[in-house]
């Protein structure tokens, strides 16, 4: 009998099993997988989907407080502008790191990172899975809450193709960091407090709402070193500056956010799998 | 052919800076393909470990685990392939997602197209009563329905082997036989191999061909369930008394020590192990004088329980 058309049994016939269904080939298998573990998550964040209106709310409340603080009791569109482009990319790295550290753990309390474990595909190729679909989730709150700010005050923030190789390149650095509080994730307990420090420093020192170039130069350099500061940088220059992607080559910055991205990606996976294999010794998977 | 080889396979953990525990110790253990073994042992007794090093989750201090040719920790995405495990009840769903959401993310994380399942899903579901729910978040479902998804996602990429952990826990009585039965289905009529992990003795007597018992790590038993009861065959007289039940406790543990007791609502069912100065009559006269009353006294096979708590002891008492 052909496996893939099974009749529903009627209590007389045996079917001994010789084998499992015959699975895709091996590479398709992973990209199966991964498109499953996204189509989970957004799944997942449509049961929370009146969530996304109180986060948004929420997010960009703060962002309008700040930009009042910040302008001494008033809104000015440059302003504004320059700051919005940084709080969106910060917006990105705190779901990024809240989707690797709270949902991570979430599905340490239930038990399905185990069934994740088991899976045909390596783990950390489904943390893939789950960054797109915090990627699309993350967009749709920005979308949401930066374009209602940026018709409200008429913003130019000079959005363009060139956004999007950078947008790439700072997601791929926010998927080294998501691979190292993964990693933490699995191996702490008490990580989500760590998690909250990393997102609120991030927010003062990554530069949104001011321009790392006013610290001191070693700050600079040392803030520079976290994820999502260069990738703001080099999103002001190719939206608010109109830079081309050559221009923002030639002065350095983009090099360096590529240079950037790749230590994050290469740092975070080791340090994942460092701690997975620790994790795997100590029997610490699915234990929260 | 075999479905699962263990050898010498050891793990332990350090519980603290000073303290290591040996979770498991030099285990030896092979099913074969179609077989049904209960995996039985205390709480702390090593069987969550095991069934994690059989799943690829833990890493073995020494010794290997093969499962249907594959080992586990070389070959760990093949054998994930051929083996689906429920662990701790309902921990491998998502209560946000609906059972068919569920079923296809389980296949397809596991390599198989939600498509190829399509049929084999609804089987599944058809035949553990949740069809007409199927587009219900599982988070409305009650403890059994919850648990019988489970089991039906570990089971949508048809593995060969499967790894129940407690498959029953928390479940009311007909929720209960509604998955005990559909155990007994994968076997007979799928010809999956089990493992199934209980303190439901009851349950692995009816289920299982064969059980392990392990206890701080060692394999103290393997054997098959009749063998098992035949080696303590005619070892047991059963009374069953009515009065106080905890009065009944002390004065059978005073009388027959390694006796067995199991309260009741109004009163005890004593198991008493046989040797050469028990007899039906020598027991009636010896608890003539309790405060009780004698309903009845039998030789009786024993039942899992009782050979379970005999192994575990007989094993406590050597260490």
């Amino acid at each position: 009998m052909n496996e893939m058309a099974i009749h529903h049994p009627t209590g007389h016939e045996a079917q001994p099993l010789s084998a499992s269904l015959r699975p895709v080939p091996p590479g398709l298998n992973h990209v199966m997988s991964i498109a499953a573990e996204t189509w989970k998550g957004l799944q997942l964040m449509w049961t929370f989907k009146f969530n996304v209106v109180s986060e948004v709310v929420g997010l960009f409340m703060v962002f309008l407080g700040i930009n009042f603080f910040v302008g001494n009791g008033a809104f000015n569109s440059e302003d504004l502008a320059f700051t919005l482009v940084g709080f969106c990319i910060w917006t990105y790295s705190i779901f990024a790191i809240s989707n690797m550290s709270y949902a991570l753990r979430e599905e340490q309390q239930q038990g399905t990172i185990e069934q994740m474990f088991m899976g045909s595909t390596p783990f950390a190729a489904l943390l893939f899975g789950r960054t797109l679909s915090n990627f699309a989730w993350t967009t749709a709150v920005i979308l949401l809450g930066g374009g209602t700010i940026t018709l409200a005050f008429g913003l130019d923030l000079g959005l363009n193709w060139r956004l999007i190789p950078v947008m790439g390149l700072t997601m791929f650095g926010l998927y080294g960091l998501g691979f190292v509080v993964a990693g933490l994730t699995i191996l702490f307990k008490n990580i989500l407090s760590f998690a909250n420090l990393i997102q609120n420093v991030l927010l003062f020192l990554n530069g949104a709402i001011v321009p790392v170039t006013v610290f001191p130069a070693w700050m600079t350099t040392a803030t520079r070193a976290l994820p999502s500061t260069l990738s703001i940088e080099v999103a002001r220059l190719v939206t608010l500056d109109d830079l081309t992607l050559a221009d923002a080559w030639a002065d350095g910055l983009l090099p360096l956010l590529v240079i950037h991205s790749l230590i994050w990606f290469v740092l975070g996976l080791s340090l994942y799998l460092v701690a997975e294999r620790i994790a795997r010794r100590k029997g610490l998977l699915g234990q929260f | 052919m075999n479905a699962i080889a263990i050898e010498n396979l050891s793990k332990s953990y350090r519980a603290s800076r000073k303290k290591t525990v040996q979770a498991v110790s030099n285990l030896n253990l092979t099913v074969s393909t179609g077989e049904v073994i209960g995996f039985l042992g205390p709480n702390g007794a090593g069987k969550t470990t095991t069934i994690k090093l059989m799943c690829g989750l833990v890493l073995p201090d020494q010794g290997t685990v093969t499962v249907l040719n594959h080992d586990v920790h070389r070959q760990t995405r093949r054998v994930m392939q051929l083996m689906g495990a429920v662990l701790e009840g309902t921990r491998n769903i998502y209560w946000r997602l609906t059972p068919l959401q569920n079923l296809a993310y389980s296949a397809r994380i596991k390599g198989i197209p939600a498509t190829a399942v399509h049929n084999w899903g609804r089987v599944l579901l058809e035949d553990l009563d949740l069809w007409d729910r199927r587009h219900d978040p599982v988070r409305m479902f009650s403890r059994g329905m919850q648990q019988k998804t489970a089991i039906a996602c570990a089971l949508i990429h048809r593995p060969s082997l499967v790894l129940l952990d407690e498959p029953t826990l928390g479940l009311d009585v007909e929720a209960a036989v509604t998955v005990k039965e559909w155990i007994r289905t994968l076997s007979t009529r799928y010809g999956m191999t089990l493992v199934l992990t209980t303190h439901q003795l009851d349950l692995a007597e009816e289920l299982c061909q064969r059980v392990v018992i392990i206890q701080n790590g060692v394999k103290v038993t393997d054997q098959a369930v009749a063998d098992l009861k035949r080696l303590h065959k005619q070892e047991v007289f059963l009374v069953q008394a009515e009065g106080d039940p905890v009065e009944i406790g002390w004065r059978a543990s005073a009388q027959w020590p390694g006796a067995i007791v199991k309260q009741e609502e109004d009163g005890a069912q004593i198991s008493i192990p046989a040797n050469g100065n028990t007899s039906l009559t020598a027991i009636a006269t010896a608890m003539n004088d309790w405060p009780v009353r004698i309903n009845s006294i039998a030789q009786a096979m024993p039942s899992l329980e009782d050979i379970f708590i005999q192994e575990t002891r007989r094993t406590a008492n050597h260490e």
